[in-house]
């Protein structure tokens, strides 16, 4: 029975109070709450090791919980149940069991707003998923950029060149093949993956022509079965794995399984954020990573996602705590940012990291008009994202159509 | 010269002496108190109060959910996911407590017997029941994999076209789900009715073959009835526990592919835990209360009935 920690629980409508941050303070303890990067070291703690040295008079009290479920049930019964961490990791966005904008509708998340050293740090294009009610709910620490990343030397091996279109891509996906490898790893079990292998074909199909798909679906203009973006997506999959693009197996590969492929050149490339770059290179340290866009149609039409993915809040009691507000203003503007990006591979907040890795992706990146928030952060509630992800191994499987997927995700956007 | 099969004397159940004083017989219930307290405050109100969020819409996070009625309840007669997670989990715990009771009660004979290694032997078996359920599940998992033992084996005898991706498998992942547990519960209730076969006298079977019954007609007629109330034990058990799988489907399928190994345990999990449907899963964590209530007390109910015959 689940009566868990819902204490608390009332039906009256009342308003969450909102805590405004304390004005910086040189002293003072913080304690922190975090997912577990999967990156050794973890990079919280290289960024929390760089600000002490600069903060002598500030400790800064780190745990890290490993993510997924077991975190974000974690986070949530800490800032029920009254043991409240002074600052904790967020996803920026409303749809997720972290997602900031929805425990700053619980009143469990301090503003930000009057600080001065926040202005100008959101990017326009991550605004609504940091914002509410015109309100800083938390910062962002890094730039995530999902992108196709390539073992470069089983690459050169096969003699393959980087496929810049769809067509391209399936082609190459039947020369890997018969060499006896995959141009693609995919963790088919794991809903995260899956998923975000979809979202990136998104990218192009949806975002190309419908790059308002979000806010369109949400006014209830068009939904996921409409959508001649959705309807391409999904068959891109359908078209990835009739040409071999994909490892045997793949519906039922875990990371766990995947990634070992991508670091041992069974699989030539992996959809992956570049922050999984210090995973992989703790798989085996001489891996040579090429990071490019997944291809769209045609060249000129690739989209990338890069953006403001990851945030750190201050909670309701750590309001208080001016030492916490220290924290993330180092974090976000005193050269935090930069050493979280050098341990795990995502960008710095401001400009880019000098990393080979991600040679391929720097025209791109530089082509505003291409560059996109990851397309699931403003869905309403994470079943979307359950239901992609589960439906890209229904298609593996042969379980779903992709319309039988569509009409899944639309089914689970009315639950919000 | 005819057998009659009845219990020894020693197997009814003993009644204490009339005479024996009041006061030593409720002792012991006075030890109980301190935890039946525990167990009532620790486990059963807290129950009871979580109930009530069956019939909100609650988040698990916000100060503020409605009342819904039985809004959950119609959701999860409605929804395809519930649906489909009910007939998986029945029919998973019909294939589970069938084939762990046969098998355990095959093993249970075939070791109930005098062969130098029996200990031994029944230690190997009875193993996977104290093994934590996560881990043999990953192992099985690795057994499973398309690049795995079980296909390579299928290949070295010349059977590769029967190799697939036995978890991710629509057809067979339910299947494959369903071996790994009968592994898992076959020791327990092998022990359960080695435990039974022990407790029945030698002296029965020996008379029986006397009077020229066979191994057969002695199994059916003496040892059967006779573990009945072994039975009752290892198939409410079993029963209990299949109803309520959990662990080894999270770690071999996470109840894929597309829900076609989701029992009502991991759709509860997944609504409450991962998707923050506190309501909906609450709803569905008292459905379930209820099938494995139903489903355990109507099985203890013929049972004992039988045992009862049997007397």
């Amino acid at each position: 029975m689940l009566s868990g920690c819902g204490g608390g629980g009332g039906t009256k409508n009342e308003a969450a109070s909102v805590a405004a941050a304390a004005a910086p303070a040189d002293s003072g303890t913080v304690t922190l709450i975090a997912q577990a990067s999967g990156n050794k070291p973890e990079p919280l703690a290289e960024v929390i090791s760089s600000f002490e040295k600069k903060h002598p008079d500030i400790k800064v009290k780190a745990e890290y919980l490993p993510i997924g479920t077991t975190y974000a049930n974690s986070l949530r019964t800490r800032l029920r149940g009254g043991n409240q961490p002074d600052v904790f990791y967020a996803a920026p966005g409303g749809g997720g069991l972290t997602s900031l904008l929805n425990l700053a509708d619980a009143g469990l998340t301090a503003d930000l707003t009057q600080q001065s050293w926040t202005k100008g740090l959101v990017d326009d294009n991550a605004r609504e998923l940091f914002y509410k009610d015109g309100r800083l709910w938390g910062v962002p620490f890094d730039r995530v950029v999902v992108a196709q990343v390539y073992n470069g030397a089983a690459l050169k091996e096969s003699g393959i060149e980087i496929p810049r279109t769809m067509d391209e891509l399936l082609a190459a996906c039947k020369t890997a093949k018969k060499q006896g490898k995959t141009m693609l790893a995919l963790a088919g079990a794991s809903t995260e993956n899956a998923g975000l292998m979809a979202s990136a074909l998104a990218a192009n199909y949806v975002l190309a022509d419908e790059p308002h798909f979000n806010s369109e679906r949400t006014e209830g203009k068009t939904s996921f079965a409409d959508s001649k973006g959705w309807q391409s997506t999904t068959q891109a999959i359908v078209d990835m794995k009739k040409a071999g693009c994909f490892q045997k197996g793949a519906e039922a590969a875990d990371i766990p399984q995947a990634a070992p492929a991508l670091v041992e050149g069974k699989a030539l490339s992996f959809i992956i954020p570049t922050g999984a770059f210090g995973a992989l290179r703790g798989i085996s340290p001489d891996l040579k990573l090429e990071a490019h866009p997944l291809p769209g149609v045609t060249a000129e039409g690739t989209n990338l996602y890069s953006s403001q993915s990851d945030a750190l809040a201050i909670s309701a009691k750590g309001a208080k705590n001016g030492a916490a507000t220290t924290f993330l203003k180092y974090v976000s503007t005193g050269g935090g940012d930069k050493v979280y990006a050098e341990v795990t591979g995502n960008l710095p907040l401001k400009g880019t990291l000098d990393d080979p890795a991600l040679d391929g992706l720097s025209g791109i990146l530089a082509d505003e008009k291409h560059v996109f928030p990851l397309i699931q952060l403003p869905w309403p509630n994470p079943e979307v994202y359950s239901e992609l992800g589960k439906g890209v191994q229904g298609l593996l499987t042969g379980q779903q159509s992709p319309a039988d997927v569509l009409k899944s995700m639309d089914a689970a956007w009315q639950n919000s | 010269m005819t057998t009659t099969l009845e219990a020894p004397p020693a197997a009814k159940t003993e009644r204490p002496p009339q005479g024996r004083p009041r006061r030593r017989a409720t002792a012991p219930l006075i030890w109980l108190v301190p935890g039946l307290l525990l167990l009532v405050t620790a486990r059963y109100v807290p129950t009871i109060l979580g109930a009530n969020y069956a019939f909100t819409d609650w988040n698990g996070l916000s100060s503020v959910y409605n009342i819904v009625g039985l809004d959950n309840f119609v959701a999860i007669i409605n929804g395809q996911d519930s649906r489909q997670a009910l007939v998986n989990t029945l029919v998973l715990a019909v294939t589970v407590v069938i084939a762990a009771n046969v098998l355990g009660l095959s093993l249970a004979l075939a070791l109930d017997s005098a062969i130098k290694t029996r200990n031994l032997v029944r230690a190997v078996f009875f193993a996977p029941a104290v093994l934590s359920p996560l881990a043999t599940a990953y192992i099985w998992r690795y057994i499973f994999q398309v690049d795995g033992p079980l296909n390579h084996l299928l290949g070295a005898v010349g059977l590769d076209s029967w190799g697939r991706s036995w978890l991710a498998d629509p057809t067979w992942a339910q299947w494959a789900v369903a071996v790994v547990v009968v592994w898992q519960f076959t020791g327990l209730s092998m022990i359960i009715y080695l435990t039974g076969l022990q407790s029945i006298p030698a002296e029965l079977a020996e008379a029986a073959a006397v009077d020229g019954a066979g191994p057969w007609r002695r199994f059916r007629r003496i040892t059967l009835p006779l573990l009945a109330p072994a039975t009752t034990i290892a198939l409410t058990l079993t029963t209990i526990m299949a109803l309520g799988i959990f662990d080894q489907v999270v770690a071999l399928t996470g109840g894929g592919p597309v829900g076609k190994t989701a029992t009502l345990s991991t759709v509860m999990y997944e609504q409450t835990f991962s998707l923050g449907r506190f309501g909906y899963g609450t709803a569905l964590a008292l459905i379930l209360t209820l099938v494995i209530t139903l489903a355990s007390v109507t099985q203890l109910l013929v049972l004992r009935s039988r045992e009862r015959q049997i007397r």
